[in-house]
């Protein structure tokens, strides 16, 4: 069959199982949006303010579901506006294919008019990309883009085609996709010496990261954590692969994880990491990190192994397969003497403290859960609201907390919420979490939201400044408070009204409440601002390059 | 502190355009220091190698290859043995020489077998092949003579004997054997 390059783009697409993608129309692919038009019943295209948003809203697709993400942006700043959406997935691993078409293939490396070498400038932040300066390639480099996206430690891969390209003619076959390549492989000595390091440890700790969010890996972990009772920790990509109410989840790890979990890990015997990369906002101190404990670490991509911390024994496998694999060789055991100080420690641990003056962060957090339930999706942009909804959030599923870790994108959240919101459906309850700081950064999305009627309720903590960095200036420089009060007079609730959707202001719990109570029954978007104070800290904190022994509690 | 040792790496990457540009940017990127690197075909057109010369610990190392192993191109990586490597570099010089010098010139380039591949009234080119540290050994017999310009090919290398074993095995086979992870081992605790 002959077909033109936007042909096969939308053909190749529909092929991998493409149904959503997102994206910002402009001249290089003028062509591919032609045939995006013709193929409206196939494929849906959401239209975002700005191929950031796109890009993030491909990102949160990704995370929410498991599927890869797709965005689709024109050439130069097009191209270029997609990069930190890019860099966040690849940071956290989301499987997501970016789309950009190019100038002419003519006109490349001659400054042509929106021209940027995208190739070059996304080599580092992806996994892999392409530019197809040949029609007969395309299919195979899309299909190729895909099979990279999701296999081994999945990332983000981009493909650059020039407008010739989109409209050059070859024959075309339509082709199966590949099976998704998982990693079965691991070594099965090694698991069983594993195995009986577990057995045998006294104070042992699971800690996990996101790399077993995946349904696969989530389950055996539990399974593991519940058979031979050992207390589990998690990073931040990991919130909500155990349960919270599960009692040997005792919480999250790090800067600004629980001092039980931070205490576990300094005590511990014997820690079993799992698809988690001592990130130094985790391991604080590389070299005291877990110092008492013999260290397991089971990760799919090999280069993570012993990367920022020795560890003693390493499996490279994909957690689900290794842990199924362990499972069998783990003896049913109690430890009531460790998880008698884990209980002790809990009880010491910082619990925030409801003050009736003032509207406090955990409180509103509470009541979000409280009136949404356990099936809701939460997702955050960076800031101290990401470490509180981190903290204070009572449920989440797992793929239900959709948060950027490894590059920390201010800005990340609306449009991640718009993806998130896409992929599972307007009946899905999706709930973001912003400070003012974040929200002034993406907030345009809003305007995505309202045209595609998603009811993503929006809940701004709005302390007046840009808190996370006013919280290290309080701590280590001196309460000077360098370009982080930014005296902004921007009113939320009128804004809300001009983008079109319904704005609320609360300044106490009760008011917060009736507002989420309204937000829920609307059709579309909302956005509820709670005015917080200024001062209020994200607590407890370990200062970059501490321990246990640095951890700051009021 | 953990011994910085120099070390011949060999990269066999797909023959495709860009391919050196992801190398050096992973090099650069992950902070490795580079000391020589080269680039040529191989006797197989889809796939090229890049020869790496590089000083570094083991724990290193061992992060260059495994990053490295993560690229799309990348189809195997190894160290070369330093007792069977053969390596060789070539140096271009060219050294202001006159009627004065020029004989003592010409001994100290027959002395190693350098061959003058130029002569002008006012300057002289030798070429010299042979091990990096032969023509670390060559150069430093010019640091009283007046050098115009110098060039370095960066090292080569392949090992001697037959077809290298490892080109044979999967490249994370190789690696376990050259730099294994922690955990070849039971630990004991």
């Amino acid at each position: 069959m002959q077909l033109n390059g936007s042909q096969i783009f939308v053909e190749v697409l529909c092929e991998q199982g493409v149904e959503t993608i997102f994206g910002y129309p402009g001249g290089a692919v003028l062509n591919l949006y032609d045939e995006l038009y013709k193929n409206a019943d196939r494929i849906t295209h959401v239209l975002t303010a700005h191929e950031q948003g796109a890009a993030h809203a491909a990102d949160g697709y990704a995370r929410a579901t498991g599927r890869t993400g797709v965005v689709l942006a024109t050439s130069g700043p097009g191209a270029t506006n997609l990069v930190t959406g890019i860099a966040t997935a690849y940071m956290d691993s989301v499987p997501m294919v970016a789309f950009t078409g190019n100038v002419v293939t003519s006109g490349l490396g001659k400054d042509s008019f929106q021209e940027a070498y995208i190739e070059g400038i996304t080599m580092p932040i992806t996994k892999h990309n392409f530019t197809v300066r040949r029609v007969e390639d395309l299919a195979d480099t899309m299909r190729a883009a895909f099979r990279i996206a999701q296999s081994g430690r999945k990332g983000p891969v981009l493909v650059d085609i020039p407008k010739d390209v989109t409209a050059a003619v070859c024959e075309f076959t339509s082709k199966k996709p590949e099976p998704i390549r998982t990693v079965t492989t691991f070594n099965a000595e090694q698991v069983k010496w594993a195995a009986d390091l577990i057995n045998a440890a006294q104070r042992p700790l699971v800690y996990f990261g996101g790399g077993v969010r995946s349904a696969a890996s989530c389950q055996p972990l539990r399974d593991l954590i519940h058979k031979a009772e050992i207390p589990a920790t998690y990073t931040l990509m990991a919130a909500g692969v155990v349960p919270y109410g599960d009692p040997m989840n005792i919480g999250m790890v790090g800067m600004h994880g629980c001092y039980t979990s931070n205490r576990a890990v300094a005590d511990c015997d014997v820690l079993i990491a799992v698809g988690t990369r001592f990130s130094d906002r985790v391991a604080l101190n590389p070299k005291t990190f877990a110092k008492n404990a013999t260290i397991i670490q089971i990760d799919i991509d090999p280069s993570e192994l012993g990367k920022n911390v020795d560890v003693d024994l390493s499996i490279t496998g994909d957690a689900a397969y290794v842990l199924n694999a362990m499972l069998p060789q783990i003896e049913e055991k109690k430890h009531p003497d460790w998880m008698a100080m884990i209980r002790e420690w809990q009880a010491q641990d910082y619990h925030p403290v409801s003050d009736p003056t003032r509207l406090m962060p955990h409180q509103v957090i509470g009541e979000v859960c409280n009136q949404c339930g356990p099936e809701a999706v939460y997702v955050t942009d960076v800031g101290q609201h990401q470490m509180w909804a981190a903290q204070y959030l009572r449920h989440a599923k797992s793929r239900g907390f959709i948060t950027s870790g490894g590059l920390g994108t201010m800005g990340f959240g609306y449009g991640a919420a718009i993806g998130a919101q896409m992929a599972l459906g307007r009946d899905q309850r999706v709930v973001m979490f912003t400070g003012d700081g974040s929200f002034h950064m993406n907030l345009n999305e809003a305007c995505t939201a309202v045209s595609y009627e998603l009811p993503i309720i929006t809940v701004i903590f709005n302390n007046q400044v840009l808190g996370m960095v006013r919280q290290w200036q309080t701590a280590f420089y001196g309460k000077r408070f360098s370009q982080t009060d930014p005296h902004r007079k921007t009113d939320f609730v009128k804004l809300a009204e001009g983008f079109g959707l319904k704005g609320y202001r609360c300044t106490n719990l009760p008011e917060f409440q009736a507002a989420f109570a309204d937000a829920l029954k609307q059709k579309g978007p909302t956005w509820i601002e709670c005015m917080i104070d200024k001062d209020e800290k994200v607590l407890p904190m370990i200062p970059g390059g501490g321990d246990i022994n640095d951890i700051i509690m009021k | 502190m953990e011994t910085r040792k120099r070390r011949v790496i060999s990269l066999l990457v797909d023959n495709q355009s860009g391919v050196l540009a992801r190398v050096s940017n992973l090099f650069c990127r992950r902070g490795f220091n580079i000391e020589s690197l080269t680039v040529s075909a191989t006797n197989d057109p889809t796939i090229s190698r890049i020869t790496v010369t590089v000083s570094g610990s083991d724990k290193e190392l061992q992060q260059l290859i495994l990053q490295t192993e993560r690229l799309e191109v990348t189809r195997q990586v190894f160290v070369l043995d330093h007792d069977k490597a053969l390596e060789r570099e070539l140096l271009l010089l060219k050294v202001e020489a006159d009627v004065h010098n020029r004989a003592e010139l010409r001994e100290v380039g027959s002395i190693y077998k350098a061959k003058i591949i130029d002569l002008s009234p006012d300057s002289m080119v030798f070429e010299l092949i042979g091990k990096p540290e032969k023509i670390d050994a060559f150069l430093k017999m010019f640091e009283d003579y007046k050098i115009l310009e110098q060039c370095r090919t960066g090292v080569t290398a392949l090992e001697r004997g037959g077809m290298h074993q490892h080109m044979q095995k999967p490249s994370q086979e190789v690696r376990e054997a050259q730099f294994p992870l922690p955990g070849t081992k039971c630990p004991t605790r």
